[in-house]
């Protein structure tokens, strides 16, 4: 996959398709109330490892996800995709469906930016949103 | 989309309108002056509105519209159609026509720009349609429903569900839509409103009483505050009333500078199981009327 590939945007049908897959470098903390924290390595780079060395900066970066950042963490196993996990958050915390799919097609946008979570799209909808 | 079924209130900056029930804001910015919002259905952009304030003793209505159609024509090569009659918002000078592109790939677009003599606001309206598609009937509705100023002082906002007022001389700060929550701050000078609804109310409330969770979530949110909360009913739902000020001792200037104080109204409508705050940080100049516009949050259809 090209750089132009990764840019590329995808159409609704595409995105709601797509399945959110953890990042399996990621280590997870269950904390207190059912939440979890989320370690991503950090994206090792010439200047990151010279500033590790030098600050002795953290290789990880933390992310604490909130009661419903957790909830969608946990629908990222790699098979359910975005439009099951609309569907499911709609029935848990009683939203619009058109209010679950804006919201969540951004904040999945959101983690997989953070390197949570990457999104897997078949080939099909790849060529059709080429 | 020949028939809609359901109707919601689309309210942002001062202007609301009609809208089918999925036509919600994917996109927006700019101030109450001027700016642009998006309206889209999940498949297809639905409606682009843009708002300016016209300026002084500017050209007349007609020249206006006239110099935007030619203009139009001239730079995009469309063909536009005048309308008489599509629509006839009350009180408004307005001038409604289809666009339609030359490329077949383009969709025409049923538009309207309105200027309102009592508050000089002009606001465009482009509703594009599949070639095809008969939508005459929803575009007038739309285009019949608008408001573009408020009658008393409060400018209603209304999306995904969340309906409210406040007063129309503070400026929107950030909007944010989050899975399960959607949250405003707005600011006059120094002087913020920030309300939001959450969607996880008996879920939250399972585990902790109203009172223990707004204290986790005061301590990220409202960190710059020292409060004192008590339970109170609000609109016959469970809830509480915050009332405190900054707490730093650096904010301590400022306090006395500004005479800033903190009210935060929460509660948990059972009707749609959804938390609602609203908070005020204002000086006594603000303050009042801030905190009375949170009774204009609707927390259930009545």
């Amino acid at each position: 996959m090209t750089a132009k590939d990764k840019a590329q945007k995808l159409d609704r049908d595409a995105s709601l398709k797509a399945v959110p897959i953890r990042n399996q470098l990621a280590k997870v903390e269950e904390l207190e109330g059912g939440k979890v924290r989320i370690s991503v390595p950090i994206r090792e780079t010439w200047w990151t490892r010279i500033l590790q060395r030098l600050t002795k900066a953290p290789k990880y970066k933390k992310i604490e996800l909130d009661e419903v950042g957790t909830f969608v963490w946990k629908q990222c196993d790699g098979n359910t995709n975005v439009a099951a996990v609309v569907d499911r958050l709609c029935k848990r915390y009683n939203l619009s469906h058109r209010e679950s799919e804006v919201s969540l097609t951004q904040y999945l946008r959101d983690l997989a930016r953070r390197g949570v979570i990457g999104l897997g799209v078949s080939p099909e909808h790849l060529k059709k949103n080429r | 989309m020949p028939q809609v079924k359901d109707w919601a209130l689309f309210g942002w900056q001062g202007i609301t309108l009609d809208v089918p029930l999925d036509w919600e804001i994917r996109r927006f910015h700019g101030t109450r002056s001027k700016g642009y919002a998006r309206l889209e259905d999940g498949d297809d952009v639905r409606l682009e509105m843009r708002w300016d304030k016209s300026k002084g003793r500017g050209p007349s209505f007609t020249d206006l519209t006239d110099r935007h159609i030619s203009g139009m024509m001239k730079k995009d090569k469309v063909d536009v159609e005048r309308h008489t009659g599509l629509a006839k918002p009350e009180g408004k000078e307005v001038e409604t026509y289809t666009v339609r592109p030359p490329e077949t790939s383009l969709p025409p677009s049923y538009q309207m720009i309105s200027r309102c003599p009592e508050c000089s606001r002009i606001v465009m309206i482009r509703i594009p349609y599949q070639r095809g598609e008969n939508i005459k009937a929803i575009v007038r509705r739309i285009f019949s429903s608008l408001q573009d100023h408020s009658y008393d002082g409060a400018d209603v906002w209304s999306v995904y569900g969340l309906r409210f007022a406040v007063p129309d001389t503070v400026e929107l700060d950030d909007a944010l839509l989050y899975p399960g929550s959607i949250e405003f701050s707005f600011l006059k000078g120094h002087d913020r409103i920030e309300l939001g609804r959450l969607a996880f109310g008996s879920v939250i409330l399972e585990r902790q009483t109203l009172e223990e969770w707004f204290e986790v979530f005061s301590k990220k949110r409202f960190k710059r505050m020292t409060y004192e909360a008590r339970p109170q009913e609000i609109r016959g739902h469970q809830g509480l009333i915050a009332h405190g000020r900054l707490k730093r001792f650096g904010a301590m200037l400022l306090r006395f500078a500004r005479r800033q104080r903190f009210h935060c109204d929460l509660w948990h409508c059972p009707v749609s199981d959804k938390l609602y705050y609203y908070a005020v940080l204002a000086g006594s100049r603000n303050h009042d009327n801030f905190v009375a516009h949170s009774a204009r949050v609707i927390c259930h259809p009545t």
